[in-house]
């Protein structure tokens, strides 16, 4: 996404008022105890682990670590994540 | 989330080189993925439906990949699995066409009002017309244009209505009715079984000999059944009415004070638990104290199921408060009373035809806390008996 697009949307988003993740496409982590994570707006898996889920996000990458991590359902914009989460980092 | 699953899911191994960016690629046209598992290094185990499985083979062929289907779920499976019990499909289908079938066949023939002659006509009828069992009814006139070519055509009835009751076709038949019983009767006279004063003759067979107004009495005779000119004189079976006006009288006992228990419309609801020997209270344990005067009914409860009902090792005892209650009736009231009951017994004495014109208090006397009433009656009634004529007399 360029940086006059980004701008453009963000100022949208501020003027009508409409979640920025709409608007930009962000991602939106949801995480129910440390049973689940739920992913919207993802890019994609990079890597896949029992122990770790390495995710592409619009910019940037989503790691989740934990164990017996299953991939509860997949869709093309939409994720969940099973198993014993630890750790949920953004880079 | 998960649509469609409930039409059939697979389980399916998928192993090579890049199975995320497999899995990538499957989801952005659509494919989804349920309880993806790693199983090893290069291989997972997902859940996906059967309706994506070509797309995913596809994808898989183009990328090398290795994949594999495992257990599956779902409707899919009841299409699978009806596919080896065809024999039973094919049974569960050929019951219902016969069903279907045999529910458009007649199935009786139903001959409804008829003596033996005309139900035996009507049924050569309706056997000529191929109104017999086992026959289709969509071959068969309806019920309408049979009801009246049967009619027409089967003599001895005056009318035969034809109407179909699901499998069954249902003749109903009003017969001719011949005036001939008369005919069979014995000669007789008639004659007063009562006292009375004629009001009102009509005599149908016979010659009359007593007329409006005359006094009879009992067993004198109101109709002959000699007619003809005197000396040779036929007998033939008297028949009329005799309508006349007869007396009765009876004593009629009221009381003035009537007392007796009546619910007060409360109620309480008990409930027993019992199996075999063994019973509990489990509500309304207190029930039987709470009322001074009650009437006590116990039933079962059931638990009705369709065709069956199933007793339950419950027993409901329903208790309803009684009271004692006293009416005092005066003086009036228990003649009006006693009135009433004497007519009431006097109407169920007489025939049905019999009307009390006129009731007369003859005498009242009151002790004991009771009415006495003698009470004097004029009903118009038929006195009409029969005395049959010995032939040669």
């Amino acid at each position: 996404m360029s940086a006059i697009s980004k701008k453009f949307r963000k100022l949208i988003s501020k003027g009508m008022q409409i979640p920025i993740d709409v608007t930009l496409g962000l991602p939106r982590v949801t995480m129910i105890g440390q049973l689940h994570v739920y992913v919207e707006n993802h890019q994609g898996i990079l890597s896949f682990t029992p122990e770790r889920v390495h995710l592409r996000l619009t910019d940037g990458e989503l790691i989740v670590v934990g164990q017996n991590i299953i991939i509860k359902a997949i869709l093309p914009e939409e994720l969940i994540l099973e198993g014993t989460i630890d750790e949920i980092k953004h880079v | 989330m998960s649509k469609k699953t409930w039409l059939g899911t697979v389980v399916t191994t998928v192993e090579g080189e890049g199975v995320e960016s497999f899995i990538n690629a499957c989801t952005s046209q659509n494919i989804q993925f349920m309880n993806v598992e790693r199983t090893s290094m290069t291989s997972v185990r997902a859940v996906i439906l059967i309706e994506d499985v070509r797309k995913l083979r596809k994808i898989a062929r183009k990328r090398g990949l290795v994949i594999r289907f495992l257990e599956r779920d779902g409707m899919y499976l009841i299409k699978e699995r009806s596919k080896k019990r065809f024999g039973f499909i094919i049974g569960i289908v050929a019951f219902c066409v016969a069903l279907g079938l045999l529910s458009q066949l007649v199935w009786k023939v139903d001959i409804e009002g008829a003596s033996p002659l005309v139900e035996q006509d009507v049924r050569e009828w309706a056997e000529q017309e191929g109104l017999r069992i086992g026959q289709p009814q969509w071959r068969l006139a309806p019920e309408a244009d049979i009801q009246q070519r049967v009619t027409e055509e089967v003599p001895g009835a005056t009318w035969i209505g034809v109407e179909k009751i699901g499998t069954k076709y249902q003749f109903r038949v009003v017969e001719q009715h011949l005036a001939e019983e008369q005919e069979q009767l014995p000669p007789r006279h008639l004659i007063a079984n009562k006292n009375g004063v004629i009001q009102q003759m009509y005599v149908e067979n016979g010659r009359a000999v007593v007329k409006s107004n005359d006094v009879v009495q009992k067993g004198e005779l109101l109709v002959s059944g000699l007619i003809g000119r005197e000396g040779e004189e036929t007998a033939i079976a008297a028949k009329g009415e005799v309508m006349a006006e007869t007396w009765y009288q009876g004593t009629v006992e009221a009381p003035l004070q009537l007392s007796g228990t009546a619910s007060t419309g409360e109620t309480k609801n008990q409930y027993t638990f019992t199996w075999n020997d063994y019973s509990f209270v489990f509500w309304n344990k207190d029930a039987e104290v709470e009322y001074e005067q009650f009437h006590r009914e116990t039933d079962q409860l059931t638990l009705p199921l369709g065709f069956v009902t199933v007793p339950l090792p419950i027993e409901k005892t329903t208790y309803e408060q009684r009271d004692t209650m006293t009416i005092e009736y005066s003086e009036e009231e228990a003649i009006e009373h006693a009135v009433s009951i004497g007519k009431n017994h006097l109407e169920q004495q007489l025939d049905n035809d019999a009307k009390i014109i006129a009731e007369n208090i003859l005498q009242t006397q009151t002790d004991n806390g009771k009415v006495k009433l003698s009470i004097h009656y004029q009903v118009v009634e038929n006195i009409v008996q029969v005395a049959p004529i010995q032939q040669g007399d």
